[in-house]
């Protein structure tokens, strides 16, 4: 993973939509995002970040955050299932940020 | 809190999840309930329209209230990871195994867009017949296949709303599909070739959306999806006895079928499958567009009524 791994995934969507990177929690879809673009953006994310999803997981986690967790998990499920080295490898902020959203996704 | 154990917390709630891996399955459905939006109230499930797909569910599901759990109920075959179901009591019966597995415990929320609102009524019978609770049955402009009976239309005018009707549904595959095309043109050509069966009316479809890019081909598993369905609702069979729960029919206004419709019975004739009165939600706009743009903060709204009416938790 990249050290600017979540601010690769919000400039992903805003590239898709032609507009400026997402906040992490913002919705792909609200923003006017469809399954085609939807498609591109999965598409970038098995080239440059090497995991592939399904659209099912792009419509359960819209947003750059949640999208940032299902590719922490499907990349180290993926890769032989090294989570403790996916997560050393993020920068503090970044880790900040998906934890806060993990704890977001669950008490709700 | 220092990096270190930020970092520490997230490896134990990551590692604590333990997905099973969605390795191959013998269940077809495993892979129907897809969770659109998560909050702590009790789950709305809501099922596609014949598309098979619930992206058409992706703008409201957050919007009807950020604390309802939200999720969308999707077709077996809509990755291309089998064949489709031809029928409709099938997919309403492994619809209530997965939903049963994932929440044991009643009461349950349905809904369903279009033929989706068909399969749900089927759904909600089926728990009914398991002595589930079911607290909302919401049919999203469903009608019932006798709705247009006694239709005072002439042959020619319901060739015409029938095409009309097709071109609509076209529009919104392609629409699905991230692809704009003109709902005229598809009108026009329906108008020129005038197709008679349901099999010829999908195909003419199908070679319309080839030819504007929405499909590749025959293949595409949407296309395939939305066959299968279309030709299931007609051999659909509704249960006989009816319905000992509450019905509410959002009904679009903005249609000119829809409209010629409830002149002859203003529930769609739902109100012959239910014995309580059908609860009508008249809603301003038309059977496509219920989803999408100006009216959607209206049905979010509208559903959300009917939501906390039905499970005031």
């Amino acid at each position: 993973m990249t050290s600017n791994f979540l601010a690769t995934i919000a400039r992903m969507f805003g590239e898709a939509l032609d507009r400026a990177p997402f906040a992490v929690d913002e919705s792909f879809f609200a923003a006017g995002g469809d399954s085609l673009t939807a498609a591109a953006i999965l598409s970038r994310i098995d080239d440059e970040l090497g995991v592939s999803l399904l659209y099912r997981d792009f419509l359960e986690a819209p947003t750059p955050g949640r999208l940032g967790l299902t590719i922490l998990r499907e990349h180290s499920r993926q890769n032989g299932g090294d989570l403790v080295a996916e997560i050393a490898a993020l920068s503090p902020e970044d880790a900040a940020v998906l934890l806060a959203q993990l704890k977001a996704s669950r008490g709700a | 809190m220092d990096p270190e154990a930020v970092k520490r917390e997230l490896l134990a709630l990551l590692a604590q999840e333990d997905r099973p891996a969605p390795a191959a399955t013998d269940n077809p459905f495993h892979a129907s309930l897809v969770r659109l939006h998560t909050g702590k109230k009790r789950p709305f499930y809501c099922v596609h329209p014949g598309s098979g797909a619930v992206g058409c569910f992706s703008e409201i599901a957050p919007l009807v209230d950020r604390d309802r759990t939200f999720i969308g109920v999707q077709a077996p075959g809509i990755d291309g990871e089998r064949e489709p179901f031809n029928d409709l009591v099938a997919l309403a019966r492994g619809y209530v195994a997965e939903i049963l597995r994932a929440q044991p415990e009643g009461p349950y929320l349905l809904g369903g867009w279009s033929l989706g609102g068909m399969v749900a009524f089927h759904m909600a019978h089926e728990l009914r017949r398991q002595g589930a609770e079911v607290a909302l049955l919401v049919l999203f402009d469903t009608q019932r296949a006798d709705a247009m009976h006694g239709v005072p239309f002439s042959r020619e005018v319901a060739v015409e709303v029938l095409y009309r009707h097709n071109a609509l549904a076209a529009e919104h595959l392609a629409f699905q599909q991230g692809v704009k095309i003109d709902r005229e043109a598809v009108f026009r050509a329906f108008m020129r070739e005038r197709p008679r069966s349901t099999p010829s009316r999908l195909d003419l479809m199908l070679r319309l959306l080839v030819q504007n890019g929405v499909f590749h081909d025959a293949t595409a598993p949407m296309f395939r999806v939305f066959r299968a369905n279309i030709l299931a609702l007609g051999d659909y069979g509704m249960p006989v006895e009816p319905y000992d729960r509450t019905l509410t029919l959002f009904r679009c206004e903005n249609d000119t079928l829809g409209h010629e419709y409830t002149l002859v019975d203003e529930t769609y004739c739902w109100s012959k499958s239910v014995a309580s009165p059908v609860e009508v939600v008249r809603m301003p706009t038309h059977h496509f567009a219920l989803f999408h743009g100006d009216v959607l903060p209206l049905t979010a709204a509208r559903l959300r009524e009917c939501l906390d009416r039905s499970d005031p938790s």
